[in-house]
């Protein structure tokens, strides 16, 4: 019995290492990566500081708002309102539609008119783009 | 006649200039995604004899816990490249039923990311089910904490009644996103430690993508990175 006991030391010893051997504890993979980050440098070719994005030419908007976004147009709405409605509900279709030329833009809200359907409205929208 | 050939030849040299010699895929010049309101243009160097400089150059980390990542991060969860985030950036992420994620810690978010992306620490997913954080950024991928539900209630979930396969204890899957996660590269296991805590969480597995290429990938093709404000 006690030859059995003997062992105990060394098998908790080998239970300890096969363990810490196996599993990369999260606090120590955290420091590990955050030394890494510290030290690291991007190839500067292609950064663009958000900060920058307005100077180059690109649109400025609220972002989207979370929750609440309506899934149908109601119909009868102005274009002034169609487009507020986009705005507020789906920024990156509005984005979109911004850049079309009016007779485009023509376009969609009469699609709106004759089906006021946020997602084929969308659709619309991202296949004029495209054109 | 003459003015015509001289009109056609304009306008050829005209579209020649402004194509781009460096596209994406033969057929898209650059692709355009939402970063924090604003459109980015997403294009590659155009200079042909760029060689890439910076970190993302070293061929060699300490390993663990740099090591290198399989090509599945889980079991069916799938694995995509470039072109399958492009078309991503330009569907899913634009009619807002995707999201792509940056799932390193914010030291590495703020060098530089992929724009489009948003920032979810792979951490966060290891967080009590009641973290206000962790319900803030599930609701951010569509997915809802539950209030108390009844055992006769996952009962009939379980039989696949009421929406039941989207449903776990803690949480609604109903109107879970598609996303794609990513972090550095083949060497970097945090976004695969970030697909293990989603699948624990219970996300559903068809709507979790890893884009295993990461930032190395990025920018070996010389894609736009953004560096967040």
């Amino acid at each position: 019995m006690q030859t059995q006991n003997g062992y105990l030391p060394l098998a908790t010893f080998l239970f300890c290492f096969l363990i810490t051997g196996n599993v990369y504890p999260q606090s120590k993979y955290l420091d590990s990566i955050e030394l890494e980050a510290q030290s690291l440098n991007l190839d500067k070719s292609t950064e663009i500081p958000v900060e920058e994005l307005e100077k180059k030419g690109t649109i400025k908007v609220p972002l989207s708002q979370t929750g609440g976004a309506i899934t149908q147009l109601s119909p009868g709405l102005t274009v002034e309102q169609f487009e507020t409605v986009l705005k507020q509900n789906y920024i990156g279709s509005f984005l979109f539609y911004k850049r079309l030329k009016n007779n485009l833009k023509d376009q969609v809200y009469q699609y709106y008119q004759a089906n006021p359907d946020s997602k084929l409205i969308r659709e619309k929208i991202l296949k004029l783009n495209k054109k | 006649m003459f003015i015509r050939f001289i009109t056609l030849a304009l306008a050829f040299s005209f579209s020649s200039a402004f194509a781009l010699d460096v596209k994406l895929t033969p057929g898209k010049d650059y692709v355009e995604v939402i970063h924090q309101g604003k459109l980015v243009k997403i294009q590659r160097i155009q200079d042909q004899d760029h060689v890439l400089e910076g970190g993302f150059t070293r061929t060699s980390r300490k390993c663990p816990p740099f090591c290198i990542q399989p090509i599945l991060a889980a079991d069916d969860v799938a694995t995509v490249g470039q072109v399958e985030l492009f078309n991503f950036m330009e569907k899913e992420l634009l009619d807002e039923t995707g999201v792509l994620v940056d799932a390193r810690t914010p030291s590495w978010w703020k060098r530089g990311t992929i724009p489009g992306s948003i920032n979810i620490p792979f951490t966060i997913f290891s967080l009590d089910v009641d973290d206000v954080q962790l319900i803030d950024v599930m609701r951010s991928l569509g997915a809802k904490r539950r209030s108390e539900v009844s055992g006769l209630t996952r009962t009939i979930e379980g039989l696949g009644l009421l929406g039941g396969d989207l449903k776990n204890d803690s949480w609604d899957f109903t109107g879970a996103k598609k996303i794609i996660l990513w972090c550095n590269g083949m060497w970097c296991g945090q976004s695969p430690r970030a697909i293990k805590g989603l699948i624990a969480i219970g996300y559903p597995v068809e709507k979790i993508f890893y884009y295993r290429g990461g930032m190395q990938a990025w920018q070996s093709l010389g894609l736009t990175v953004l560096i967040p404000e």
